[in-house]
């Protein structure tokens, strides 16, 4: 699924470099918490699985792709088959609920009809159906993260991709952010989470990759944050 | 392509004072360009049909030539004779089309028809103005054989080939239009660097909507084509209206004023400003889908 292999990634004008020989691999169907402080390499390794970077050193497989050499027309190709949500939702604040998850449908050429079932179906899973004509300025940050999860997963992508998707939101809303995220998982969805948040990595005991100063100091199987 | 569709009239409702401006320049520059290329086809035409005209003019010596040229004074009938046989002889004969000869009272005629009203008319007597040899060339371009054969002849004065004239003219209309197309130059550039400017802008401002189409893979053609199609149509705008413009300064200038003030020149028409028209509409759709192409790009690079 993911297969990251002696990767450094030196950004222009620093010194330390962001990631620095880090090799990971991850299977199928697998739930790993990324960990670890501010500029430790969280952000920079979820960049490099979502090709919005390539690595100075090493290579990078995801979902069948050879990340370094993908040539850029097949780039928007890749990332049709996977998921993002970020801790700022990145709504379209002058569209509705529905039609923020139907426009990611809409440019990649989904048919009318296929945008028609899909949406309805994805917004009542997250649980958002009867709020489906709102804008994003209506809603509780909670339920934007929800729409942007629906987004993320409408297209049924193998891969779910996150990074800190509950940074912005207080304990009760995350966890119901969470439960959703799981249940994405156990549906065989694979699920990359990048997260500072303590509470969650201890109680839901998955597979935790701790980063320090760009390099991978902790990976382990049903484990907590520490 | 129903959403490509809205997407530019959104664009382009978002940026109307910069469409207006985009529209403005393009078609201003585009009526330099097609005003220029018009030029050049009046002098095209001008000079297949006034080069055809010329003759070159063998003049005889008068009485007031320079004695440097003409020593013996005005020219005898012998040698006329001499000026009229050699160019009956089989070396020239060739070449020349025609030649007549004009004396001096029928070249005073002339003058009096040319100069009329001018005061100088008043003055000048029949015996100053140079009896002379027209010849008409097969080929104009070989001018030079008549002039190298009659310079320094007995009792001509000069040879003169009427296009060294109007080469001047068209030297003169020449360099009108290359500065037409200068400065036509110049304003495309701009209406280039304007374009992309307002590509990019409506861009930036729409960052977070291409920011998000390219998360969800939206691809490069989908997202680019809006912006193109955004400058294309301002383009095409312009250019339609330089493409008016154009026609009616033929129509109304060239053929209503010109053509009847100078009934015997041959001006640009109505089927030369339509050869025009599609070419200035495909430099505005080219110049703006470069231009807004060169500037998305910077958003695509992922």
């Amino acid at each position: 699924m993911i297969r990251i292999e002696n990767v450094t990634k030196n950004y222009r004008g620093s010194n330390h470099p962001a990631l620095s020989d880090v090799s990971l691999e991850i299977e199928k169907g697998d739930f790993v918490f990324l960990v670890g402080q501010s500029g430790s390499g969280k952000s920079s390794l979820l960049r490099l699985m979502l090709r919005e970077d390539v690595p100075s050193k090493g290579s990078v497989f995801v979902l069948g792709e050879n990340l370094v050499g993908i040539p850029s027309r097949r780039i928007p190709f890749f990332r049709r088959k996977l998921g993002v949500v970020f801790q700022d939702f990145r709504l379209l604040p002058n569209k509705t609920v529905a039609q923020n998850v139907a426009f990611s449908l809409e440019v990649i050429g989904k048919s009318a009809g296929f945008v028609q079932e899909a949406v309805p179906d994805v917004l009542r899973m997250v649980g958002l159906h009867e709020k489906a004509d709102r804008l994003p300025s209506e809603l509780s940050g909670g339920e934007q993260q929800r729409v942007a999860l629906a987004r993320a997963i409408v297209n049924k992508p193998a891969l779910l991709l996150a990074d800190e998707p509950t940074g912005n939101l207080d304990p009760a809303t995350s966890e119901e952010i969470m439960a959703l995220i799981d249940r994405i998982n156990q549906n065989g969805t694979t699920v990359v989470m990048a997260t500072h948040d303590r509470g969650i990595v201890d109680r839901f005991q998955k597979r935790v990759v701790e980063m320090n100063q760009g390099k991978i100091v902790r990976d382990q199987r049903s484990a907590g944050y520490n | 392509m129903r959403n490509i569709l809205n997407e530019v009239r959104q664009g382009l409702r978002r940026n109307l004072s910069m469409l207006i401006s985009v529209i403005l320049v393009t078609f201003i520059s585009l009526t330099f360009v097609g005003t220029a290329s018009l030029l050049q086809m009046q002098i095209g035409q001008m000079k297949t049909y006034w080069y055809d005209k010329a003759q070159v003019a063998i003049y005889m010596c008068s009485d007031v030539s320079p004695s440097d040229s003409c020593p013996q004074g005005e020219s005898t009938a012998d040698l006329k004779a001499a000026v009229e046989a050699q160019l009956n002889s089989p070396t020239l004969s060739p070449y020349v089309d025609k030649f007549y000869f004009e004396n001096h009272d029928q070249a005073y005629e002339k003058f009096q028809q040319q100069f009329k009203g001018n005061a100088v008319a008043k003055y000048v007597k029949a015996s100053q103005l140079n009896e002379t040899y027209w010849v008409k060339l097969k080929d104009p371009n070989q001018s030079a054989i008549i002039t190298e054969s009659f310079t320094g002849f007995a009792g001509v004065e000069e040879v003169r080939d009427q296009r060294t004239y109007l080469d001047q003219i068209f030297g003169i209309l020449n360099a009108a239009s290359i500065a037409a197309i200068s400065i036509a130059g110049l304003m495309l550039i701009s209406a280039a660097l304007l374009i992309s400017t307002t590509i990019r802008l409506s861009a930036f401002a729409r960052r977070r909507e291409l920011g998000i189409m390219r998360l969800v893979g939206a691809s490069n053609a989908y997202i680019q084509t809006p912006f193109i199609l955004e400058g294309v149509f301002a383009a095409v705008i312009g250019s339609l209206l330089a493409s008016a413009a154009v026609v009616g300064v033929v129509q109304v200038f060239v053929q209503g004023y010109l053509a009847t003030k100078l009934p015997f020149t041959n001006f640009v028409g109505l089927t030369d400003a339509l050869i025009v028209v599609p070419i200035l509409v495909g430099v505005g759709i080219v110049l703006a889908a470069i231009a807004s192409g060169l500037a998305i790009r910077r958003y695509l690079r992922i």
